[in-house]
């Protein structure tokens, strides 16, 4: 398992690498995950992952999303199963319109335990 | 030459269109009638041209695409459910091709059958069925 930040100019994401594959056919796609704690489902992931991995053959009822803005957005739901590392678990994925960059949710983090350590060392840039 | 199968007809939808530019209508109407066409098609190009032009046009077809299968789906569940609402107090439902497949004991058995009787899309629902989304907190827009 690799699991890094990412992108100074972006303030370093923290990135996940996982494995998504489909509960029934068992077909697997790399990908990268920002982990997201303002995200209360599973995974988030771009339509073309989700058409990719089959997951519309298995649809659950539609959720709704409430962003911190206060805007509603209609999610699409299904069940994937999430690898990361050597641990494995069934969460939900979700994905919409627009979605360009994958997002690990609190209810993956939770499930998986995961830890999220920034850097040890904390240098505050006002050295004289 | 043998005719072309003409396909299933198309369906096609009344639809108004509050403040639009007068000018421009009696120009569309002026060319239908010189080109002995219809308004409807001379629109419907149009607006085909304008989203082939978009970056995310593939992405919004499926999703529109799939938007209809659900819909059917869910349709074709409510209608069985409120045929014999017995059949459908416990268990999973399949949904595909606009009729309902099954109701099974798990999950697991419901999704591996989807993997044979769906071909673009399926619906899986846990009973009894429950109207009305589950909300989800979604943070700021990704």
């Amino acid at each position: 398992m690799r699991a890094y930040l990412k992108d100074a100019e972006l303030s370093y994401m923290p990135v996940v690498e996982a494995v998504l594959q489909s509960p029934s056919s068992g077909k697997r796609l790399s990908v990268e995950l920002v982990i997201d704690t303002g995200f209360q489902g599973g995974v988030l992931i771009p339509l073309r992952t989700y058409l990719d991995l089959g997951l519309n053959l298995h649809e659950e009822p539609k959720a709704i999303a409430r962003t911190a803005v206060g805007g509603e957005v209609e999610l699409r739901v299904s069940r994937v199963v999430l690898k990361v590392g050597s641990a494995s678990i069934v969460c939900r994925a979700h994905t919409t319109l627009g979605v360009r960059r994958s997002l690990l949710g609190r209810e993956a983090l939770k499930e998986l335990g995961l830890l999220y350590r920034p850097p040890n060392t904390l240098r505050v840039g006002l050295e004289a | 030459m043998r005719a072309r199968n003409p396909g299933p007809p198309k369906r096609t939808k009344l639809v108004a269109i509050k403040n639009f530019d007068e000018e421009l209508y009696r120009l569309v109407k002026a060319y239908a009638s010189l080109e002995d066409r219809t308004i409807a098609s001379i629109v419907e190009e149009a607006l085909r041209r304008w989203m082939e032009s978009r970056s995310d046009y593939e992405e919004v077809r499926m999703w529109t695409r799939l938007e209809r299968e659900y819909e059917e789906n869910l349709r074709a569940l409510v209608e069985a459910i409120g045929e014999s609402p017995d059949e459908y107090e416990r268990g999973y439902a399949l949904v595909c091709n606009g009729r309902v497949v099954g109701v099974f004991e798990s999950y697991e058995e419901a999704i591996e059958k989807s993997r044979s009787a769906c071909r673009s899309h399926g619906l899986v629902v846990e009973l009894p069925y429950r109207e009305g989304a589950e909300e989800v907190e979604l943070g700021f827009p990704w």
